[in-house]
């Protein structure tokens, strides 16, 4: 998934990019890669070696043939298991965590690490990713200000105290504090280990300053900078056949940052201390009641489609601020927030297909995209639009911010947005052009659409083989400017939205949405960037039959979120690990 | 020269108001040998390496037409000032590994920074510790801090201590100055021992590791320790913190806020100077008070493409004007090298021996790629002398992959390394031309 961070920063490449005289390279997109993310195929590489009749004729082969027919699965094939790892707390998943264990104000104006992504995901990354130094300062930084607030704070001291000290060489509630925060900060009950440690430091801290209290802060700094608190901690416990277990507290963790993305609350830490989740049947209880509550899966979704859709670069593309007047980071923070919406609606509230997204007559409008709209601001917040049926925004792909996202500083890009339907949504893979072409042509061209401009894309043979298969998708929201807005003149010409899917011809949004939506690999994708996102790694070769089972399982429970992630949640893949390497 | 800042002046001043701390030692002319070279007891005087990284490439009249004296062409001519201090080194060539499908931005990021190249599913990024860190983990003696990493245009990381770690630099300098002398002032009330009170959490957080790490596997446990790292810098500082104020004291660059406030740094490009302008104080600050002797500048990261407010303005970004060889790339160059001018302001304004920190330092500027998104001839500018170990004011053209520059560098402060790179772009030669 090169494409997406290689896309980002940049401005607008489309006019001169083109690959020159090499052939071709593009029909790994076809192919059934499941381990596309780890083993990109370069154009001079294997890739190269492996198309015999050129990039051009391969991606005629899709439309023809579509995607490959599989047999039907005969039983239930699961996922295999994945390494063991210490998963770091996503920006998100730590601000959501000092906020339901200390309250909502804790957790504002605290800034950490940005997310690491590996193959495309930050759930990956998470798995991978350590901490720099600056990132220990920041953990520093928000512990000490944290825990400075919270012994200013009545209702902390109440809360999570316990005792009364009788001086700062107060042992015994130097413990007991320890214990009972350490066990929401940990997410289980401390080891007498554990406890001294932390214990000490209260007295040791709290005999210079004589102060208990004054110890006690800075037990609670330390504990909030040990990772086990901001990392997720697997270790399990070994089993039969050379495979580990989640212990109840790991499993616990696990299932509450999947589907809330946040701690696990009293009543499912309360199960994991008796023993019961993975010993009992308490698990299908606790995924059960987590699945319930609307408004927490909700940060779930959230959390998934900011992933899925590597939304956080919504706030970084740069563009024409000369031409764009009215862009501006609010503007950008209120595109995000309307798509985060739209998934949570979609597939949390009406309990939709996940792939209705894409054909969604529902937008999320604040006073900042109301404009876009052409409708008049909602009194407060955001208001939940029903379009109407000619509109020519539909789903997911004309949401603002995906358009502003995959688009250069001025012009549109259908080559980022096919490439982005391509691969994040369809699960191909386009390789980067190849080393001989020229990557600086100048563009003469004056009063031409953005279509005639890249028109040697899908003229020139050695260019065709890869943008065929990219940039008929994204003229399909050529009725899109730069930053999301409605445009129905390019240059002074009227804008041709027409394109094509894999052999499937439409003429705007609307047929784009459809095609992709009766696109064979579509469900295939979707359930595999589901398993990513929720096991943290990249589903391998072996694994097709459980992504086939998977994805029959999805056509039964007609595509909803919650039977999916349950299924998952609930699946050894989800509950056991193979030994660390 | 211009005047060190940091006189006596401000030195009382700051003892005055109380708002002094000691952090290190910084270098007074009255602690000098004769020859201002060393300290009077013979400790020579710090050397800094930094790397100062724009991207997305240059204009083809980069390159001047002739070795030797330095005559700066097109698109350089605001390093004018500083030219005695500097060297362009043309000729350099990206090695790509052999991979030449892979994204160019991504390439010659990789190797550029890394020697190496780029890790598969880890994108648009260095595959490998990059040369800052390397110089770093060799240095001997050196600050508190192992290095400092600082950003302009956009936060992104271009120093990584692993794959797995991007040192992610600050750009807002209200935070960068908070990052750098902020936690050095007293964090408890007056009277108490600040220093015992952070020492013992750290202190428990170590061992909370130590415990953790007999139960992981070697990819978490190399997780873990640079966790431990991050860790150990945080002691480092708290075990530098005074107890009193002393005549050492080092004085925080408090005029460098002046034009910073919230509408600068959300303003994109059009607060780019001010806020080049604000952390190059910070920086050479903290470099002149030796709190770190490792930097790297991110002036605008790799694949970028900023906007470069001019007058008149630009008919397009940085990375597009490459992209469609405009006259104006030209222009676009010359705005990031008088940021670059200005920054080497900044250290030629701290006095030190017999020179100053320019003079002190040894400076790599880099880009990820060359012309037209080339991969040869990269842009390659070095700047200070490390001392006296590197000659400068000089266009050298030399061959070989940009390690060598890198190495170069490294080399000239003492950095312990025997080679830089790994397969075509290892090398251990040094471009002997910029030598002293």
């Amino acid at each position: 998934m090169s494409w997406l961070e290689s896309s980002f920063r940049s401005g607008a490449r489309w006019g001169a990019v083109c690959f020159a005289l090499l052939n071709g390279g593009c029909n790994a997109m076809i192919s059934e890669r499941p381990n596309s993310g780890l083993n990109k195929v370069s154009p001079s590489g294997g890739g190269a070696s492996a198309i015999a009749s050129g990039g051009a004729s391969a991606i005629a082969d899709i439309g023809a043939a579509g995607m490959p027919i599989r047999p039907l699965p005969t039983a239930p094939a699961e996922f295999g298991l994945g390494p063991a790892a210490m998963t770091r707390l996503t920006s998100a998943a730590y601000l959501n965590t000092l906020r339901d264990i200390f309250g909502g104000e804790y957790a504002r104006g605290v800034a950490t690490e940005p997310d690491f992504v590996v193959s495309g995901l930050t759930s990956i990354g998470a798995r991978s990713a350590s901490v720099s130094r600056a990132g220990v300062r920041l953990y520093d930084t928000a512990a000490n200000s944290l825990a400075e607030r919270a012994f200013g704070d009545a209702n902390f001291r109440a809360t999570w105290l316990g005792c009364v000290p009788t001086g700062p060489a107060d042992a015994t509630c130097a413990a007991a504090f320890v214990s009972k925060v350490g066990r929401r900060l940990f997410r289980r009950p401390l080891s007498v280990d554990e406890v001294t440690r932390y214990a000490n430091v209260i007295l040791a801290t709290g005999a210079s300053a004589q102060d208990f209290m004054v110890g006690a802060k800075f037990a609670l700094v330390g504990m909030l900078l040990s990772p086990k608190f901001n990392h997720l901690v697997e270790l399990g416990v070994p089993e039969s056949g050379g495979r580990l277990s989640y212990t109840d507290h790991e499993l616990a963790a696990r299932l509450s940052y999947t589907l809330w993305n946040t701690t696990p609350d009293e009543p499912l830490l309360s199960a994991a201390d008796t023993g019961a989740l993975v010993g009992g049947n308490t698990l299908t209880a606790q995924t059960d009641r987590l699945l319930a509550d609307e408004a927490r899966l909700a940060d779930g979704a959230r959390d998934m489609a900011t992933d899925l859709y590597a939304l956080s670069k919504v706030d970084s593309v740069n563009k024409d601020a000369a031409r764009f007047t009215q862009d501006s980071p609010t503007l950008r923070a209120s595109m995000r927030e309307a798509t985060l919406r739209l998934a949570a609606d979609t597939w949390v509230a009406q309990q939709a297909e996940l792939t209705s997204i894409f054909e969604s007559q529902v937008a999320f409008v604040d006073a900042n995209l109301a404009p876009l709209y052409a409708v008049g601001p909602p009194a407060i917040g955001f208001a939940r639009l029903v379009l109407a049926t000619e509109s020519p925004r539909i789903g997911l792909l004309t949401e603002p911010s995906l358009l502003t996202m995959l688009a250069g500083p001025n012009l549109t890009s259908p080559t980022k947005r096919g490439r982005f339907i391509r691969e994040r949504i369809l699960c191909g893979t386009i390789p980067d052009p190849p080393p001989n072409v020229d990557m600086g042509i100048p563009v003469t061209a004056v009063g031409q659409t953005r279509r005639e401009q890249g028109a040697d894309h899908m003229k020139t043979p050695a260019c065709k083989g890869c943008h065929s298969a990219m940039d008929p998708l994204g003229f399909g929201l050529e009725q899109f400017d730069a930053l999301g807005q409605f445009q129905a003149t390019d240059n002074g010409q009227p804008v041709d939205a027409s394109g094509e899917l894999d052999g499937v011809p439409f003429s705007d949004a609307r047929g784009l949405a459809r095609a992709l939506r009766t696109n064979p690999a579509l469900i295939d994708c979707t359930v595999k960037t589901l398993f990513r996102h929720v096991v943290g790694r990249l589903e391998d070769a072996t694994e097709q039959a459980a992504v086939d089972s998977t994805v029959a399982y999805y056509a039964e429970v007609n595509g909803q979120l919650r039977p999916l992630l349950r299924r998952l949640v609930l699946s050894e893949s989800f509950r056991k690990a193979a030994v660390a390497p | 020269m211009v005047k060190n800042t940091l006189d006596r002046r401000r030195l009382l001043r700051g003892m005055m108001t109380g708002a002094g701390v000691a952090i290190g030692l910084p270098c007074l002319e009255a602690m000098l040998d004769d020859n201002g070279d060393a300290h009077a007891d013979g400790t020579p005087l710090p050397q800094r390496f930094g790397l100062w990284f724009f991207g997305a490439g240059t204009h083809p009249g980069w390159t001047p037409l002739t070795p030797g004296q330095l005559v700066l062409p097109e698109g350089l001519t605001a390093l004018q000032r500083h030219r005695d201090y500097i060297n362009l080194v043309s000729g350099l060539e990206c090695e790509s590994f052999g991979d030449y499908g892979t994204n160019r931005h991504t390439m010659g990021c990789s190797s550029v920074l890394a020697g190496a190249p780029p890790a598969p599913g880890h994108d648009m990024q260095p595959g490998a510790a990059t040369i800052d860190q390397l110089v770093a983990k060799s240095l001997t003696s050196s600050g508190p801090r192992s290095s400092l990493e600082v950003a302009i245009a956009y936060e992104e990381a271009i120093s990584f201590s692993d794959v797995n770690t991007p040192n992610r630099p600050t750009r807002d300098p209200r935070q960068l100055f908070q990052a750098v002398f902020g936690g050095l002032m007293p964090s408890v009330g007056s009277g108490v021992d600040t220093k015992a009170l952070r020492a013992a959490y750290l202190d428990a957080v170590q061992d909370d590791i130590r415990e953790l790490n007999l139960k992981l596997g070697k990819a978490d446990r190399d997780r873990m320790a640079q966790y431990l790292e991050g860790l150990n810098e945080l002691q480092k500082e708290v075990a530098s913190l005074p107890r009193t104020t002393s005549p050492t004291t080092c004085v925080p660059p408090n005029d460098a806020l002046v034009d910073i406030d919230d509408a600068v740094i959300s303003s994109n490009e059009s607060g780019l100077s001010a806020i080049n302008r604000a952390n190059s104080k910070i920086l050479a600050a903290a470099l002149a008070c030796d709190l770190t002797r490792v930097f790297t500048v991110n002036f605008s990261t790799f694949n970028s493409g900023p906007w470069f407010p001019l007058d008149p303005s630009l008919p397009n970004n940085h990375h597009e004007l490459g992209h469609q060889s405009d006259p104006n790339m030209s222009r676009s160059v010359g705005f990031i090298m008088e940021r670059f001018a200005e920054f080497l302001d900044a250290l030629a304004s701290f006095s030190e021996g017999a020179n100053h920190i320019l003079y002190n330092s040894s400076i790599l500027v880099q880009s990820e790629v060359a012309r037209n998104h080339e991969l040869e001839n990269m842009p390659t500018l070095m700047a200070g002398n490390a001392g006296g170990v590197l000659r400068t004011g000089l266009h050298v053209k030399a061959s070989g992959p940009t390690t060598r520059a890198s190495f170069t560098a490294a080399k000239a402060v003492g950095a312990a390394l025997s080679s830089f790179g790994v397969q075509g772009a290892q090398t251990s030669e040094a471009i002997s031309d910029v030598l002293a």
